[in-house]
């Protein structure tokens, strides 16, 4: 009876290719990027006010953009890093977008991915970013250190490399403990702990991972969700690791198409939003078991884990969804580009019911 | 009243979407509220009352390190570990394999990587791992050493040096990279500042000594032996070489100039410096540099990349021109002489030019005074066989276009390290020069006048050096005693060796007083030290040379040894 609404608030046509939208903290603005069709970089801010949208400010930079973050910067300084198509890595101050604040040839080949931790008051420790890239490296970044990542994660010599599409921080509880964790191509799902700078866990889930994410980064593992070709995604109780089995997880089937996105809401992080390759948005509900561990036969912990409910679901759209943002100000309020080259506002309604 | 389920579920329905709608209503009506709440935040947010910068941890991986917590010293002995030996206990020193050690150090590394990093502060953990990168640049150099890339080896070392530069080895194997590059002068300053940092490293002591030896301080280098030897009593090197240098010593007694290395030993020529008052007023003439005593013809090098167009196609040019000397050539033509194997194209029209600077060729000996590896040259001369329209412009310019041409030589030379291929360039200059053909035919017929300078008879040598005939018919006329005279400062490997051959060669067809020609020869000056550079196959040809005045000339067993010793056979 009191199902959340998905609703389609502002839409708005741009002459590029979208790959990631971003809402700009504490504001009530959000960040597009893509490329042109000659091959340049689009960045443009736009600021919702009264049922519209409206560019307020725009750059064209030579290489275009893959993917954006502002985890890694201050509440004040709102810097936002990028990734584009040529391995760069980039900060840019929204004031002066000129001159990037911080550049570094981060991979040989595109940046797939960005995430960010350690700024806006979200996790504990340093302020990184980690970018994945085709030429199958991780790389975290300290943007106090110049051109050097702070860490790299790379396959071994002989070893064939993974295109990786999707990289995620998780487990900044304390200022020493943090975890990447990587998807790749393959299915591979790869997690590091930069603590003591090893593969904490690695799986694989047959088809290529599109999405990973940590229902929060600043806390204690505790769920990972992981969106898959083939219309499936999985979820993870990161909380009890099996020495063998490793982690438990649930699989769902959704959207008839390849789930590009997983993004957890902010205000509650038992429910999130997947994306689908046919433009579709479902809303899922997780919900845990009565109990999260159980003690197997010689004793040692394992996870269990709990069910996913759908909650809404609606299509928007008939190109993927490329991007998709809750805004981390206002509850059901959220950015979504897809490849039809149109940003739209979304409002979920009762969200704060659940 | 009843109703019915199905109008029940209609206004079920009905209820939701009102409520849905209203829903919406009050979210929109919010969302307006909060974008103008958040604008106001957004305001404060950039005052910078509100930016508090906690402090942040440490970028990872370089200074978090630091801050670890000394872990408490583990003082049990590891049964594995070998026992240190003792600086005084030369046997075992002497079984010692450094290789082995190197690389079981390098494996202990790798083991107790995680724990090797426990330092208390920043500065030490930085220095410790400064310290370890040198570590693996030093590595890396024995590697390049091992591997006989000695160019590499060296900048390994350099590098690991920039790292640590309190590390005895790293400028000791450095040394010893350059010791095999022959680059003595260098090598001895490495040493000296790696015993500077370990004044008891025995090995910087030895390759100093070698690197002395190298350069011909027989004394110095005598003096770091018995450094080594106090402290070392058992070193064998070191008294080896020390016998060794104490016996050329001793010879050097009786010969004053004496080197320990006689062969493929290239002169080192240091630069003089003068003041700019002191300094010639003569305007900067093109000087040839010969490498003397060197045997090998090799290929030039291909241009490296950073090379400037011109230069490149220049060189491709050279290339081009030496391939098709060497499969031109037909073998008969084969000079006596190693350093020349390519036949020089006769360039006469070089001669007027010559003539014009044989006047004044004292300008040139009162600059170039002190080296006999370097053959002066009238850059008008070279500029003339190189390419003939060059000549002309020469002549009437000749100061002006001086230093632009002595530019320009130079920067060809870099690929023309050797006399071969300076001889293939002049070659390939010819095609596109104005020279009439005949006028190259014309110069086998040469016959040159006796030459009264020094200078002169450089020029002339120029010409005939690759046709021994007419060398030694132009040798024959001038008379033995003018040699000291003639040859003044320049009678380096390659004027000897061409004489020594053609004499060898020619005397049986006109004889010529064999012992005179090379007894005055002695008496040129510097001509010990020409001597010293002779290879083995000219020393053979002087063998032969005084077999023949023992056989046919009547002079006394006394003079053909002296002779003999004079020519250090």
């Amino acid at each position: 009876m009191d199902k959340p609404q998905i609703i389609l608030h502002v839409q708005k046509p741009v002459n590029y290719t979208l790959f990631d939208a971003k809402w700009i903290p504490c504001s009530a603005k959000f960040i597009a990027l893509g490329n042109y069709a000659r091959g340049t970089g689009a960045l443009q801010i736009f600021e919702v006010s009264h049922g519209d949208v409206k560019m307020v400010k725009e750059a064209e930079k030579s290489k275009s953009f893959k993917c954006g973050t502002f985890g890694a910067s201050s509440l004040q300084n709102r810097q936002f890093a990028t990734g584009d198509f040529t391995g760069k890595l980039q900060i840019w101050d929204l004031e002066t977008l000129d001159l990037p604040v911080y550049s570094a040839q981060g991979h040989k080949e595109i940046i797939n991915c960005i995430d960010g931790v350690g700024g806006l008051g979200i996790g504990e420790g340093a302020p990184e970013l980690v970018t994945g890239s085709r030429d199958g490296i991780v790389k975290v970044w300290d943007p106090r250190q110049k051109n050097d990542p702070v860490a790299t994660m790379e396959p071994g010599e002989g070893e064939t490399k993974r295109d990786c599409w999707t990289v995620a921080f998780g487990d900044a509880y304390t200022a020493q403990d943090r975890c990447v964790a990587a998807g790749y191509d393959n299915g591979d799902i790869k997690l590091f702990d930069l603590r003591s700078m090893s593969l904490r866990w690695e799986t694989n889930v047959k088809n290529g991972v599109c999405c990973l994410e940590f229902d929060r980064k600043d806390i204690k593992m505790n769920k990972l969700a992981a969106t898959t070709l083939e219309s499936k995604f999985h979820v993870y109780d990161m909380r009890t690791q099996h020495p063998t089995k490793g982690f438990a997880s649930l699989t769902e089937k959704a959207h008839k198409s390849t789930v590009w996105l997983a993004r957890h809401l902010p205000q509650n992080r038992d429910v999130f939003m997947t994306l689908g390759g046919n433009g579709s948005l479902h809303l899922w509900k997780y919900s845990y078991p009565s109990a999260r561990s159980k003690k197997d036969s010689d004793g040692v912990e394992s996870g269990v884990a709990g069910s996913v409910d759908l909650l809404q679901n609606v299509t928007l759209s008939t190109q993927p969804v490329s991007s998709f943002d809750w805004s981390p100000d206002k509850l059901g309020l959220s950015v979504c580009t897809a490849f039809d080259q149109t940003i739209r506002v979304i409002i979920t309604t009762k969200l704060n019911t659940l | 009243m009843s109703i019915s389920p199905h109008e029940e579920k209609m206004l079920n329905l009905q209820h939701q979407m009102r409520q849905n709608q209203s829903e919406l209503q009050d979210y929109l009506a919010g969302l307006d509220d909060w974008t103008s709440e958040i604008k106001e935040k957004e305001k404060k947010l950039k005052s910078p009352e509100t930016g508090k910068t906690g402090d942040l941890p440490p970028v990872r991986n370089t200074i978090e390190k630091k801050k670890m917590k000394k872990k408490k010293k583990e003082k049990t002995v590891d049964p594995n570990k070998p026992k240190r030996i003792s600086g005084y206990d030369f046997r075992a020193w002497d079984k010692f394999d450094v290789d082995k050690a190197l690389e079981d150090v390098e494996e202990n590394n790798k083991k107790t990587e995680t724990s090797s990093s426990e330092y208390e502060t920043d500065e030490e953990w930085e220095m410790e791992r400064k310290k370890h990168l040198a570590e693996l640049e030093k590595d890396k150099g024995n590697k390049f050493l091992k591997a006989g890339d000695y160019d590499k080896a060296v900048e390994a070392y350099t590098k690991g040096m920039e790292f640590d530069s309190t590390n005895s080895i790293l400028p000791a194997n450095r040394a010893l990279a350059l010791i095999k590059q022959q680059k003595f002068a260098a090598a001895e300053l490495d040493c000296t500042s790696s015993i500077v940092l370990d004044p008891l490293y025995v090995k910087a002591y030895l390759r100093r000594a070698t690197a002395r030896a190298g350069v011909g301080r027989t004394q110095d280098a005598m003096s770091d032996y018995h450094c080594v030897l106090d402290l070392e009593p058992a070193n064998k090197q070191a008294k080896a070489e020390l016998e060794r240098l104490e016996k050329e010593l001793s010879r050097e007694k009786e010969e004053p100039v004496q080197s320990s290395f006689t062969e493929g030993q290239r002169g080192v020529v240091k630069p003089v410096y003068k003041p700019p008052a002191e300094r010639s007023k003569v305007p900067m003439k093109r000087i040839e540099i010969e490498e003397i005593g060197v045997e090998v013809v090799s290929r030039p090098q291909r241009s490296s990349a950073g090379q400037s167009e011109a230069v490149q196609k220049v060189a491709a040019k050279e290339e081009q021109a030496f391939d098709s000397l060497f499969t031109a050539k037909p073998p008969s033509d084969q000079s006596p002489i190693e350093t020349s194997e390519i036949i020089k194209p006769p360039s006469t029209t070089c001669d007027s030019s010559v003539r014009n600077i044989s006047n004044g060729p004292s300008n040139h000996h009162q600059t170039q005074e002190n080296t006999t590896s370097i053959t002066v040259l009238s850059q008008n001369c070279e500029a003339s066989s190189q390419n003939g329209r060059h000549s002309e412009e020469s002549n009437t310019s000749k100061t002006s276009s001086a230093n632009r041409k002595a530019t320009t030589d130079s920067k060809t030379k870099n690929q023309s390290g050797n006399p071969a291929t300076r001889d293939s360039k002049s070659q390939s200059g010819n095609p596109d020069s104005s020279l009439p053909v005949a006028t190259a035919g014309a110069g086998d017929g040469l016959h040159l006048p006796v030459p009264q300078s020094s200078f002169q008879f450089q020029a002339d040598f120029k010409l005939l050096k690759n046709k021994p005939k007419q060398f030694f018919q132009y040798f024959r006329a001038i008379s033995p005693s003018q040699y000291p005279k003639l040859f003044g400062q320049c009678l380096d490997a390659d004027i000897l060796t061409a004489i020594l051959n053609s004499v060898n060669m020619h005397q049986a067809e006109s004889p010529v007083d064999v012992f005179e020609v090379l007894h005055n020869l002695t008496f040129v000056k510097r001509f010990t030290m020409t001597a010293m550079f002779l290879s083995n196959k000219d020393k053979k040809v002087i063998k032969d040379l005084l077999q023949h005045i023992s056989d046919k000339e009547q002079r006394t067993s006394q003079e053909v040894d002296s002779l003999r010793q004079k020519y250090q056979l």
